[in-house]
């Protein structure tokens, strides 16, 4: 009953009543002090953000003719011919491959480094500083030093390999379809575990010394403290951090297509390189901007999906 | 206060002084001309003489100055693009083929027919003429030769008793010879390296087999895509390029880049390689006890009884950008200047053998011909002058400017293609059957 007189009431409002509210909305100097200081920003974002978004959807529905400038609406087929593409599904399995695997290094390595610069034993700050050393080195340099050590002539890993008998003389695990992709996904562990470490080590110290103390006094060892005290507390941080990296490890470019440009036979081409491929490579404006459509929907839907998940098992 | 007011005569004077002075004005402004130089020879040694020779060149046209930039490579053709959509393409570009046909076929550039025949075309090394004409226009002025053979070990082959290959069979069977496994504390000696980098390397490594057996991906002669009515050839070159990859190049070279197999070369682990030249200057720098061994030969064909049809090369070209009469006008007076012999052959001294003068007159000059370490490789250098600069192609420029040469280069199907022979997961015949496909779905999508 109410809601319907509201609805009438509003209905009856005269339209010079409302250009005098909002005159008087612009009248008031507070929120005109409040639009003045969020104007930066949100001209920073439709600039910066909004409209290169908004390009990309729409070159992703267009055909660019490099040569000439002119575009031409296609509709889907960007889509359609990406689908039909027989690198779809390599592509795809080598980003899944890339992404899964470089997380869990990631964070088990991450989670173990961080337990380590929890102690407090003497020289254990420049410990957590050479531990934080791969975050801080450029790409370039990671990739140049890996790419060495994996050479199969003068490359410490691989002559270790060699004379392990696990791949042959002079051979280079980079020149092996898999050893490529597992060389790749450990310089990514090496590069990216620094900032889980860090977050985990964060998370570390608020965890409230009474709790162990708690559980020592229940009977609880080691495992147990960390089963049932520790990962407990860690566990806010990880559903944050665990979007965060998935979507950076997602769309990680560099190190890849430093190391192995995507080969040997594609087996490291992952989705950004494609794009990458597509669009600086082929000029295949279009379609690079339909591949990245497809990325950032997968990211989305994943990300939703998550969310709703951890909400469903948190109300649990 | 007296009033000026111009008498009979000033009134005759005053607009004839301010028409001169418009005059002199718009002289002045005529001459005062700006132009864009962009190289992608980035390398200070590279860079700094033609910046010299910049330098000495403009005096010649008083009121012309010049905005010299060096260009990566890498990053090129992005900022091609994004200077030809801001309407500001380079006035004169120091580049490779590709990047002539690239420019020429987005219409950014003006022909330089005129510049080459004051120069005299006679002069030029035909073959590097012919691959920047289209519509009976020259579209690059020749700088220098890229050039592509083999460099091998003449004390390894001697020592061994082998000589010099004349046919893929030869080659083979030398190559096999000179592989020879660690033993003695001694580290393995590979016979020829076979570098199968995704970009650019392997498609570089494929078409010198491919072209010293006849193949084309377009008909010299017509102009007409050739490359699928030729798998034959391709099929038999790629089988080739996998044998002797598995006989006697390193197992990893199937991802090697150029740093990689001229390191191997240079520190004495390959015995042969196909290659541009650049050993030799690495060679000076980390291991010049070698150089002496070093001598080249043509990329033999299929058979002894035909020399190579082709080899696969390339070349540093001065191109002018499409802009107002007067600035080309100084851009093509500037590049005459260039053109010197004596500037040529400066040029390419800057990078010695690596870079070889296109023009014969410097070629042929004092300053090239003194130049030390020419002289210690003159007689490969007339190999290479004479018998692998007069025919080569680039992938995509045989019958003439096309841009699939940098869809070729800038893409990695034909890479990908080759390694997956290489690793044994595709037969040749597949491998040539995608290639075939991508270069048709490029060609048709440039001419669409």
């Amino acid at each position: 009953m109410s809601s319907r007189m509201n609805s009438v009431a509003a209905a009856a409002v005269p339209p010079q009543s409302v250009s005098r509210r909002f005159r008087h909305w612009f009248a008031n100097r507070e929120a005109m002090t409040g639009l003045a200081f969020i104007a930066p920003a949100v001209l920073f974002l439709a600039v910066f953000v909004a409209y290169p978004v908004y390009e990309v959807l729409r070159l992703s529905l267009f055909y660019v003719d490099f040569a000439t400038d002119q575009e031409r609406f296609v509709g889907l087929s960007n889509f359609v011919q990406i689908l039909r593409d027989a690198k779809f599904w390599v592509v795809a399995r080598n980003t899944l491959i890339w992404t899964v695997f470089s997380l869990i290094g990631q964070f088990g390595v991450g989670l173990v480094a961080a337990l380590c610069i929890n102690q407090n034993v003497p020289g254990m700050k420049i410990i957590r500083t050479i531990l934080l050393m791969p975050y801080v080195v450029p790409v370039i340099a990671i990739a140049l030093f890996w790419r060495w050590m994996l050479d199969g002539s003068y490359g410490i890993v691989s002559a270790v390999l060699q004379s392990g008998g696990i791949i042959d003389a002079y051979q280079s695990p980079l020149a092996i379809p898999d050893g490529a992709m597992i060389s790749v996904i450990l310089a990514n562990i090496w590069r990216g575990f620094p900032f889980v470490m860090i977050s985990y080590w964060a998370a570390l110290q608020g965890v409230p010394g009474e709790q162990y103390e708690a559980a020592r006094v229940d009977g609880a060892g080691t495992w147990q403290e960390f089963r049932y005290v520790t990962l407990p507390h860690l566990w806010a941080i990880t559903k944050v951090m665990l979007v965060l990296r998935l979507i950076w490890t997602v769309t990680f470019f560099d190190i890849v297509w430093l190391m192995t440009r995507g080969g040997p036979g594609g087996s490291t081409e992952h989705w950004p390189i494609w794009i990458y491929q597509e669009t600086m490579g082929s000029f295949r404006f279009g379609t690079g901007a339909a591949l990245a459509v497809m990325l950032a929907i997968g990211l989305i839907v994943f990300s939703v999906l998550y969310l709703l998940i951890l909400n469903r098992t948190s109300r649990r | 206060m007296g009033k000026f007011t111009p008498n009979g005569r000033g009134r005759v004077a005053i607009p004839a002084v301010a028409a001169a002075l418009m005059v002199a004005g718009s002289a002045v402004e005529a001459q005062a001309v700006e132009i864009s130089f962009w190289t992608n020879l980035t390398t200070a040694s590279q860079a700094s003489v033609i910046q010299k020779q910049i330098a000495e060149c403009t005096p010649a046209q008083p009121g012309l100055t010049v905005k010299f930039e060096t260009v990566p490579f890498g990053a090129m053709y992005t900022k091609l693009l994004t200077s030809l959509r801001k309407g500001e393409t380079p006035n004169i570009m120091n580049t490779i083929e590709g990047a002539v046909a690239f420019l020429q076929a987005k219409n950014a550039l003006v022909p330089v027919t005129d510049v080459v025949d004051a120069l005299g075309r006679n002069d030029f090394t035909a073959s590097y003429v012919n691959a920047v004409v289209k519509n009976k226009e020259v579209w690059g002025v020749p700088d220098w030769a890229l050039h592509q053979e083999v460099w091998y070990r003449k004390d390894l082959l001697d020592k061994a008793g082998l000589k010099v290959p004349q046919s893929w069979d030869d080659l083979l069977k030398v190559a096999k010879a000179l592989t020879q496994p660690a033993a003695d504390g001694k580290p393995a000696q590979f016979g020829f390296a076979m570098p199968m980098g995704r970009s650019l390397v392997a498609p570089q490594t494929y078409f010198q087999i491919f072209y010293s057996a006849g193949g084309t991906i377009f008909d010299p002669k017509t102009g007409e895509y050739s490359f699928g009515d030729q798998k034959e050839i391709a099929v038999k070159a790629l089988k080739f390029m996998i044998d002797l990859y598995k006989a006697a190049s390193p197992p990893a070279s199937v991802e090697w880049s150029w740093a990689e197999y001229r390191t191997a070369f240079v520190k004495g682990q390959v015995a042969m390689t196909n290659e541009w030249g650049a050993v030799v200057q690495m060679a000076a720098e980390q291991n010049p006890e070698i150089l002496k061994n070093f001598a080249v030969f043509p990329f033999p064909g299929p058979t002894a009884d035909k020399k190579p049809a082709a080899s696969l090369g390339g070349g540093y070209y001065y191109l002018v950008g499409k802009s107002s009469d007067e600035k080309v006008a100084a851009s093509k007076k500037l590049l005459q200047c260039l053109y010197d012999s004596k500037r040529v052959a400066d040029r390419a001294n800057s990078r010695p053998i690596f870079a070889i003068p296109a023009t014969k007159s410097a070629f042929n000059s004092a300053t090239f011909q003194s130049n030390p370490v020419v002289q210690q490789f003159k007689p490969q250098l007339e190999i290479i002058f004479n018998e692998v600069m007069p025919t080569w192609y680039r992938y995509g420029m045989e019958a003439g400017l096309h841009p699939l040469t940098g869809q070729i280069e800038a893409t990695s199907f034909i890479g990908d293609a080759i390694q997956n022979v290489a690793l044994g997961k595709k037969s040749a015949e597949d491998a040539v059957n995608e290639m075939d496909d991508q270069l048709r779905f490029q060609v048709e999508m440039l001419t669409r």
